[in-house]
């Protein structure tokens, strides 16, 4: 019962995280950002390129709290500048445009990076050595059941993130800014606030989330391969959309609820259909409640 | 230039689009087309191996691919990422029933109506629930899906044999003899290539077409002027659902087996390419995208090095092509009417809603109806009212927009209705055609109780409107602007207009005829440009085309949201005379104007309302 509910916390957060820059984003662009997940991907290769940094053999050169520190830094720093771009060369010249527009602009691009990494790496699988990084002797063993070192780092780290964004969009100026224009852009910039800077921000902010995000992935599945993005990113869309897209709160909700859905599917049904099971409930909740948990029915404005 | 690039793909579309205005000038295109195909059938001849014949065989199997997403996508402008699946199940379909993994041998052509039924009825299930929630869900909704069908292809084994696929398929047969050579192959298939062209050819131009349009362009404006929307959305997914399945069922058959890898998220994109890059919209276009692709793939295989890369340069491209030329190489052009104005305005220019035209006196031809049609239809007073609204009232959160609104309007009557900014007066509209639906109070036409009925049902009854801010469909030409109001009085669906029967083109020339003739109502110059795009039409005249395309609904009931908003002084006088001459026609009219003078000269009674009431 512990170890489900350690497993359902370690899922929701990763869940989480990654939510949050597909909710962020549709909340002020009203576009879905299929590229989120290969940002994510990116954060998780990150993790590797760290690691082949402080490897020699099979012993790190650094104490593992530096070299996870480091992977973190480094995929948040790239991870945000590479959605910044994105943002800027992808989706910004279509913002005015049919709404088909940016949507395919999206879809080109999760692919182009998908295969540009794909063809980096060859296309398979790079290691990830949890085991140095966080060897099982550090792990917390409570009553007769041990919790991994990962899964306590993931979800701390997750709820290190959470309240830090938490204050941000609430004390800062520029969260401010964002909450205004995600109700009403055009208002927004009457009131002197910079749109195209709130926007770059909302990618920033949501790509160094999906980065944290995919190295704890990576640290969790002890790899990461180009792919990763797409099935762990059309979930974590779930997770937005089950809690209201736009609304950050219930993207960490939806994040937990969909995290709950699915190790209780797996643990009674299928581990091989778990990825079914997630898209069924996708597609229902979209069908039955489109406005999600805490979402507002959309206006229609004539 | 890029600039103008991004201008055109937005709401701005006329910069770029008036400079391709003269379609006259160009070649006809039956001698495009007869080109064309002149080409596709000397090309095995040509080239003479079959490696490259087979390639050709491929870009047949696109063209019915591409030409199937573009219903959905180019024309309906939905972000359909499903049909890939439908590609699959129509490829599955096929396989089950031809090979030994069932010991099924149906053989070819039985095979492939069931391809296409097997598709249509997966579409049925998936699309009628997903069409009626928000555009952008669609996507991830059929994404959803496809995924599932991925999984559920690779891991049930018992009936899709995995990640191996099903091989040794039966070949199609014609007239008793088996194809099986790539040239046999390439000539049989263009055949299918071919119709399925011509079919998408007449959907995109037929009242069907128009419907999508309107979807694409424009989902509110299209409901107001009768368009079902969840019917019309479902019916372009299905129609991409039968004719991806019809290209899963030529795979199949063309590579005599099917392997998942034939249905990935790579190929969606490229089929995506296809559209996007020969021009979305336009079923010509895609047959150029699936050139292109096609043969830009053989060229890569000449470096080795490249072939990784492959599905990086593809999707680099459609990067590029979206945002730069965003309506591809060979873009979509507006219709070219059949009905020649002269034509039209030698039967006369009579104009008026349908249960008043009989009789109707005509006006001299060439000249728009003069206001002094009739005095036997001044307005009728005392009878029931046309239009009865009782204590309406809706809050939009906690505001309350309109409060305990009544009036009545009566048949022949000009009601004008005035009010500050604010005021509800718009609301009142949206409120009355179904847009909105009213929290309190009702509304009755004829007598009949229309409150909260969806804006297309309430606009089938013959209440039509124009708008505030101007909702003109930006990709249809003007002519099929104003016709976009005849949805609901034509009749043809999708398989007579496929078939073109003479009831159907019976039915476009009368609403091209009346189309032009209402826009004859606002003076010659209007008609002499039907066959432009909307969008190259100054201010004054969008307005003109709004209110043309409101009579062709033939409504009884006219709203007219503010149609002196932006006009000059003349322009203004103009209109006025022409508001007139429309009730003098018989059209009842409501008139919300900002304008006093234009309020003061033209109704027969006024009605304030403030803050959501009604003052006086």
């Amino acid at each position: 019962m512990t170890q489900q509910l350690v497993n359902l916390l370690t899922l929701g957060s990763v869940y989480a995280l990654f939510a949050l820059g597909y909710s962020m984003v549709y909340g002020i662009l009203t576009m879905l950002n299929f590229a989120h997940g290969e940002v994510f991907m990116i954060g998780g290769f990150m993790a590797y390129m760290v690691q082949q940094w402080f490897l020699d053999g099979d012993q790190l050169t650094a104490p593992p709290a530096v070299v996870i520190l480091c992977m973190l830094v480094v995929a948040m720093a790239v991870c945000g500048a590479l959605a910044v771009a994105i943002e800027f060369f992808a989706y910004r010249p279509l913002r005015n445009a049919a709404r088909l527009a940016p949507l395919i602009s999206a879809l080109a691009m999760s692919i182009l990076l998908r295969n540009v990494v794909g063809v980096l790496t060859h296309f398979r699988t790079r290691p990830i050595r949890t085991d140095l990084l966080l060897p099982n002797s550090m792990g917390i063993t409570i009553g007769d059941v041990t919790i991994g070192a990962d899964r306590i780092l993931i979800i701390v780290v997750t709820a290190i993130a959470l309240i830090v964004l938490e204050i941000f969009m609430s004390r800062s100026k520029m969260g401010k800014a964002m909450r205004a224009t995600s109700q009403d852009r055009e208002a927004a910039s009457f009131m002197g606030i910079s749109v195209n800077r709130v926007i770059s921000t909302t990618f920033l902010v949501g790509a160094m989330l999906a980065g944290i995000a995919g190295v704890l992935t990576g640290l969790f599945y002890t790899q990461v391969d180009f792919a990763m993005g797409f099935a762990l990113g059309m979930k974590a869309f779930t997770a937005a959309v089950l809690g209201g897209i736009g609304n950050l709160r219930g993207a960490v909700l939806g994040a937990f609820v969909l995290a709950t859905a699915e190790t209780l599917g797996s643990y009674y049904i299928s581990f091989m259909y778990r990825d079914v099971i997630a898209f069924a409930l996708l597609i229902i909740l979209l069908l039955f409640k489109p406005s999600g948990l805490l979402g507002k029915p959309a206006a229609v404005k004539v | 230039m890029a600039d103008s690039f991004r201008a055109r793909a937005g709401t701005v579309v006329g910069r770029v689009t008036a400079p391709v205005t003269s379609v006259t000038t160009r070649v006809p295109s039956w001698v495009r087309v007869a080109v064309f195909a002149a080409m596709v059938i000397v090309f095995p001849l040509l080239v003479g191996s079959n490696y490259w014949t087979r390639v050709g065989v491929v870009v047949a199997i696109y063209v019915i691919l591409g030409n199937g997403l573009n219903i959905i996508a180019g024309v309906t402008g939905l972000l359909d990422m499903g049909f890939i699946a439908f590609y699959a199940i129509g490829a599955y379909t096929y396989a089950l029933l031809n090979s030994s993994q069932f010991d099924i041998h149906l053989g070819f052509w039985l095979s492939l109506p069931v391809c296409v039924l097997a598709a249509v009825i997966l579409g049925l299930l998936i699309g009628i629930p997903s069409l009626r929630v928000r555009g952008d869900y669609l996507a991830i909704v059929t994404l959803a899906f496809f995924y599932i069908v991925q999984r559920l292809i690779i891991n049930v084994d018992a009936v899709t044999n995995g990640p191996n696929g099903i091989p040794a398929l039966k070949r199609p047969t014609f007239f008793g003899q088996i194809i099986k050579t790539p040239t046999q192959y390439y000539y049989f298939y263009w055949i299918f290539a071919a119709v399925v062209f011509f079919i998408a050819v007449r959907l995109v131009f037929s009242r069907t077409g128009r419907a999508w349009a309107g979807i694409r362009d424009d989902e509110i404006t299209a409901s107001s002027f009768g368009v079902n929307l969840p019917r019309y959305r479902v019916l372009s997914f299905l129609t991409t659902a039968a004719l991806v399945g019809l290209a899963g069922g030529l795979l199949a058959a063309f590579q005599v087996g099917v392997f998942p890898e034939n249905f990935t998220l790579d190929e969606l994109v490229a089929v995506y390419l296809i559209v996007i890059l020969g021009g979305s919209g336009n079923p010509a276009g895609v047959v150029v995208g699936a050139v292109i692709y096609t043969f830009l793939g053989e060229f890569m295989r000449n470096f080795p090095s490249l072939v990784q890369w492959r599905m990086a340069i593809v999707s680099l491209i459609l990067l590029v092509v979206i945002i730069l030329l965003p309506q591809g190489v060979l873009r979509a052009r507006p219709r070219k009417s059949k009905t020649s104005v002269d034509e039209v305005i030698e039967e006369g220019v009579a104009v008026g809603p349908p249960s008043k035209l009989a009789g109707a006196p005509t006006a001299a031809p060439g000249m728009p109806v003069s206001g002094a049609v009739s005095s036997n239809l001044a307005p009728s007073r005392g009878g029931a009212p046309l239009l009865s609204v009782k204590g309406l009232g809706k809050n939009f959160g906690g505001v309350v927009a309109v409060d305990n609104v009544s009036f009545d309007v009566f048949e022949g009557e000009i009601l004008g209705v005035i009010g500050p900014n604010g005021a509800g007066k718009t609301t009142v509209f949206n409120l009355i055609t179904g847009i909105y639906e009213p929290d309190r109070g009702t509304v009755e036409y004829r007598g009949e109780d229309i409150t909260g009925k969806s804006s297309d049902r309430i606009a089938s009854r013959g209440l039509a409107r124009t708008f505030q801010n101007i909702r003109v469909f930006p990709q249809l030409s003007v002519l099929d602007n104003v016709m976009a109001g005849a949805h609901h009085w034509l009749k043809s669906g999708i398989f007579r207009s496929i078939l073109r029967t003479p009831s159907v083109k019976r039915e476009e020339r009368t609403a091209e005829a009346e189309g032009i003739r209402n826009l004859a109502f606002f003076g010659t110059s209007l008609p002499q440009r039907k066959d432009e795009y909307v969008t190259v039409l100054n201010y004054a005249d969008r307005r003109r085309v709004e209110i043309a395309r409101a009579m062709t609904l033939r409504p009884d009931l006219l709203l007219l949201d503010e149609p002196a908003a932006g006009m000059n002084p003349a322009e203004v006088r103009e209109i006025s005379d022409q508001i007139k001459q429309l009730r003098d026609a018989g059209f009842t009219i409501i008139l919300v104007e900002h304008q006093m003078p234009v309020v003061m000269s033209v109704s027969d009674r006024i009605i304030v309302v403030n803050k959501g009431q009604v003052l006086a």
